[in-house]
């Protein structure tokens, strides 16, 4: 499939054109990949104002809406912090990334809790993993360099793989190992076994003192250590800028980024991501690198489109943001473990597999049931907070082909054939002749088969894609 | 699931007005095998029990309640109660009067897959039949909604039709009565009751009026269940005897399992009691043939039973309960098997060592068979530093009182006995030992160092703890803080004084105390805060005033009493919620 992309090609910013008008299909794409979803009026205004305002918007967010949800959200996280709370953690961040008026930030602050999976199944303190996000989302759109050179201080990060452990005479491999493999150079690119031996040395002495990172000379190993070709009285700091040194690294980071943004099908060769990662390595400005992919060819183009498995994040969050919904997300959160991702919890040192591993016969299951209870009002966890028929008469939508044309626009932008639209038209025509409770009104019955065919979408196979 | 929610929300409609004499019992279709009842024979005043209740109109006051009021599921129930009110003519205060004024039973059997019926009668068989009706309609349309292929079975038995609504559920109108079961068998044992007037019923055992003697009068609900079928389980041998293998099983509950194993029934009742419940668990013996050896648990009728409770300031939880660990040692044998009994004694012999040479027999004998705990809120913090963890913030002071059967030697021996433990927690952590004197009284007590930190205690729970202990009279106090101590040297003093520590007849007593509960949920405000921002997706305004109703709504609970008593031919244990103002 790359023999046809051509890399120049692929990173000039995306200009409609006839052959690639600017359509409701590419602003669901953008705010698919970029955000948690798009309600109708975000779909609408976007399509008016058109992607180069639409990605500028993403970027800045609304700033003065941010700082008062960040001022509402601060007691809550002292609170966790000192409760210790695991569970109120993970709900907090998903009501960050549900709420949030800059979606883009929470998105990349995934992304990078998913490149430096930390689990507070080990960590065992809240305050270090909402310290840790802290961390991740100030740099979610600004400096790789800083980023990583601060994730090497952070706490949890130092107990996740044990720094703190990490003594003169008696150091600790996990984090230089995972930090030459998992956060910088991508594994076995130019380094040896030898080198993460003479790079756990230089990690020495790193304690947690108050709940800070703290320093202790006394057992950092001050001689000489080799890594990768360099030597010298090496501390974790210099470890860490060898690593960012390595040609291999900002095609590392831009590989995984291009993964996460523009597709999980396309193979993406050293040659493809070539004119980013040499862009990238000058300064490692990552959130001139998110805004060079958003605004690419290749983001909106035939090659990136629905090429992902939606993470179940993805999924969960965009039906809810869809249906215009205020949910509490302390149950969302137990919904989101059973799809597979459970926030500040992710399974290894090497965050969640994705792409097609989202998808087995269970979590589909468990995905149709989510997707029952967020559209049925029936489900007490989360009652009539996110109810399709409300949607549909909000937007003014009365008859069953204007309700089914509403749903597929909003959810699939029309991605489905002639065929299945016919045939969930079909669906509500038949829907009428079926008896429903004597008891029921007629408002009733009508609001049941407008969350019925909601429900519907949400389990066809297209929605199942990013 | 529907389907499930018609019917279940039919079967409410079945509740009513009181019992009238020419009405028949609902016990009379229910065979005299059964292992268990619960009747209701006045449903309309449950009904009102709850609907009338203040707290109830308060919570409904909550947000989140009111949210759930406006459910689908709960709309769709009032309009199917609204459905019913415009089919049968009659607004639902009515219905129930006629349609379940006859009260309603459940009955079954033990086990798994065992029968279990439940009958609701009516007082207007016309009226009753016209709802089974609509009822059925109503359950056949859900049915082809669900699966149009699908259709409800039906039946008859006795000349009397049965519907089969879904797997493991039958009904029928059975005279005046709606009768429901999970097994075929279940509903013909009903009809041919009806059809033989009652006979081999519960209607003619007479275990259920002596039940119901037993109980206080005008329950709302009661239940019987048949003791002698539960003593005939496998497991009833070894739960029952006595010596039994499981010491602790026998120390902790020794008393309440001999009436139980003695009974031939246990009966339980639900009652309004002025302006709160009381739900009471009565048998039809007590201490009179009770083993010798559980004296140690239960006040024989010439002792007195437990002290009144102690109420210190913020109290939260308070109990008071008898057990002469003396006569436990004496008993030891009949009580335990001769292994654990054997193992006892051994462990006696080398007490001495650990007890300052004091053997555990003699400490058991010096000690009172009254006991008292006490949980506060804790008012006054003991150390001067300032916690930011919501949980050391909640965590109450608690603190045992122990009556001496020997003053001087009891408290010299006790105090001993606290002291050493006292020395061995010393070696762990670092804590100062002090004696403060209050009033005539020297208190012992040990605190932390609020300059040192501890290894494990980030949340500096510690400083929640100042573990101290001192004698008043012939009561020694082991607190878990200073100010409660005091607090109790006062009540303790003044107990003596006034002679208010005259004793009762109850073998435990306990009270919870929502004020005090309450004042602890105020510590736990930032969790609840967060909790409701988090749980209910609302505003930081309005879920903190959702959290103060709340707050509010549970001090208005008021106090939660339990009391266990055993007299000489009956056993009782009553749990009693005061809804306080």
């Amino acid at each position: 499939m790359n023999a046809t992309i051509d890399p120049r090609w692929a990173w000039l910013p995306y200009k409609p054109s006839p052959d690639a008008p600017w359509d409701l299909r590419k602003v669901g794409h953008l705010f698919r990949r970029a955000t948690f979803g798009a309600d109708y009026q975000d779909l609408q205004i976007a399509l008016e104002v058109g992607p180069e305002k639409t990605i500028d918007r993403l970027l800045e967010g609304d700033a003065g809406g941010q700082q008062k949800l960040d001022a509402e959200m601060k007691p809550l996280a002292d609170s966790i912090a000192r409760g210790n709370n695991g569970a109120q953690a993970r709900a907090w961040w998903l009501y960050r990334m549900l709420y949030s008026p800059q979606p883009l930030r929470e998105k990349l602050t995934l992304f990078w809790h998913n490149h430096f999976a930390t689990s507070n199944a080990k960590v065992n303190n809240a305050g270090f993993m909402l310290g840790q996000y802290a961390l991740m989302r100030r740099h979610a759109l600004g400096n790789f360099r800083e980023l990583l050179q601060e994730m090497s201080q952070d706490p949890a990060m130092l107990v996740w793989l044990d720094t703190t452990q990490s003594k003169k005479g008696k150091p600790n491999e996990n984090y230089a190992r995972e930090l030459m493999e998992l956060f910088s150079l991508g594994r076995d690119h130019h380094y040896t076994e030898k080198d993460i031996r003479e790079a756990a040395r230089a990690f020495t002495g790193w304690e947690i003192k108050d709940g800070h990172a703290f320093f202790n000379a006394k057992e950092h190993d001050e001689t000489d250590k080799t890594v990768i070709g360099k030597k010298g009285n090496f501390a974790g700091a210099d470890i860490v800028n060898i690593c960012l040194a390595q040609k291999n690294t900002p095609y590392f980071i831009a590989g995984k980024l291009f993964r996460f943004l523009i597709s999980e099908t396309v193979s993406v060769t050293p040659e493809l991501l070539e004119p980013v990662a040499e862009q990238f390595r000058k300064d490692y400005d990552f959130g001139g690198l998110v805004q060079t992919m958003l605004r690419s060819n290749l983001f909106f183009s035939p090659e990136a489109y629905r090429t992902r498995i939606k993470p179940p994040v993805d999924f969960a969050l965009g039906i809810v943001r869809a249906l215009e919904g205020r949910i509490g997300t302390i149950a969302l959160a137990q919904a989101l473990e059973d799809l597979g991702q459970n926030v500040f919890f992710p399974p290894s040192v090497k965050g969640w597999d994705g792409g097609q591993t989202w998808l087995n016969g269970q979590t589909l299951l468990f995905r149709q049931n989510l997707a029952l209870a967020l559209t049925s009002t029936e489900d007490g966890r989360f009652g009539r907070r996110t109810d399709p028929a409300a949607l549909v008469k909000k937007y003014g939508k009365t008859n069953d082909g204007e309700v089914v044309d509403f749903f597929l626009k909003l959810f699939l932008q029309g991605d489905v054939s002639t065929d299945t639209r016919s045939r969930l038209v079909q669906y509500m025509d038949e829907s009428r002749r079926v008896s429903m409770p004597v008891f029921w009104a007629e408002e009733d019955v009508t609001n049941h088969r407008t969350r019925a065919v909601c429900h519907l979408i949400l389990t066809l196979p297209e929605f199942q894609l990013d | 699931m529907c389907r499930f929610r018609s019917l279940a929300a039919f079967l409410l409609l079945f509740v009513a007005t009181p019992l009238r004499a020419e009405t028949p019992s609902p016990l009379r279709l229910i065979p005299d095998q059964a292992d268990f009842v619960v009747q209701i024979e006045q449903p309309r005043k449950l009904v009102e029990a709850f609907t009338t209740f203040e707290l109830v109109n308060e919570l409904q006051k909550l947000d989140s309640v009111r949210e759930l009021y406006d459910s689908t599921n709960y709309r769709r129930f009032f309009q199917f109660v609204a459905y019913f009110e415009k089919e049968l003519g009659k607004p639902w205060p009515e219905l129930l009067d006629q349609l379940g004024g006859g009260g309603i039973a459940v009955a079954g059997k033990f086990g798994d897959n065992s029968p279990a019926v439940l009958v609701v009668q009516c007082k207007d068989e016309a009226l009753l039949k016209k709802a089974f009706k609509r009822a059925v309609e109503i359950a056949e349309q859900e049915l082809a909604r669900v699966d149009d292929k699908a259709k409800l079975g039906r039946g008859d038995h006795e000349g009397v039709q049965i519907v089969h609504l879904a797997d493991k559920l039958y009904a029928a109108v059975v005279g005046s009565a709606l009768v429901v079961s999970n097994k075929d068998k279940g509903m013909q044992a009903a009809i041919e009751r009806h059809v033989n007037g009652g006979k081999q019923s519960l209607a003619g055992m007479k275990a259920i009026p002596e039940a119901r003697k037993l109980l206080p009068p005008d329950p709302l609900a009661w239940l019987w269940i048949n003791m002698e079928t539960v003593h005939q389980a496998p497991q009833a041998k070894e739960l029952f005897k006595m010596p039994r293998n499981d010491a602790q099983l026998t120390v902790l509950a020794g008393g309440v399992l001999d009436v139980a194993g003695r009974s031939p029934f246990v009966c339980a009742g639900f009652h309004r009691d002025g302006n709160g419940f009381l739900a009471t668990i009565r048998a039809p013996v007590g201490r009179d043939g009770m083993s010798a050896g559980l004296a140690y648990a239960v006040p024989p009728k010439d002792k007195s039973g437990t002290l009144p409770l102690l109420e210190p300031k913020g109290v939260v939880f308070s109990n008071s309960f008898y057990m002469d660990l003396s006569e436990l040692w004496e008993q030891r044998g009949k009580l335990f098997n001769e292994q654990t009994a054997k193992a006892m004694s051994e462990f006696d012999k080398k007490s001495g060592a650990i007890l300052a040479g004091n053997k555990l027999s003699q400490i058991f004998n010096q000690l009172g068979a009254h006991y008292r705990l006490v949980a506060t809120h804790q008012m006054n913090y003991p150390y001067s530093v300032n916690l930011s963890s919501s949980l050391a913030r909640a965590i109450p002071a608690f603190a045992l009182v122990i009556e001496m059967r020997d003053t001087e030697e009891g408290r010299r021996n006790i105090e001993t006995a606290a002291r050493l433990a006292a020395f061995a927690a010393t070696t762990q952590v670092k804590m100062k030992m002090t004696e403060a004197n209050y009033g005539a009284r020297t208190i012992v007590t040990y605190r932390f160092p609020e300059d040192q930190k501890l290894a494990g205690d980030t949340d500096g729970i510690r400083f929640r703890f100042s573990p101290s202990f001192v004698a008043v009279g012939n009561q020694f106090v082991v607190s878990s803080t200073l100010e409660l101590a005091r607090e109790l040297v006062d009540l303790l003093e003044n107990e003596a004084k006034t002679g208010s520590a005259a004793p009762s007849a109850v073998s435990n007593r306990s009270q919870l105390y929502a004020k005090g509960g309450t004042e602890i949920l105020k510590g736990l405000d930032d969790f609840l805060l967060t909790q409701t921002i988090l749980g209910q997706a609302l505003p930081p305004d309005v879920a903190r005033r959702e959290v103060d109703k709340l707050v509010v709504l549970l001090g208005k609970l008021g106090v939660f009493k339990s009391e266990q008593v055993y007299g000489a031919k009956e056993s009782h244990i009553d749990l009693r919620l005061q809804v306080g103002k």
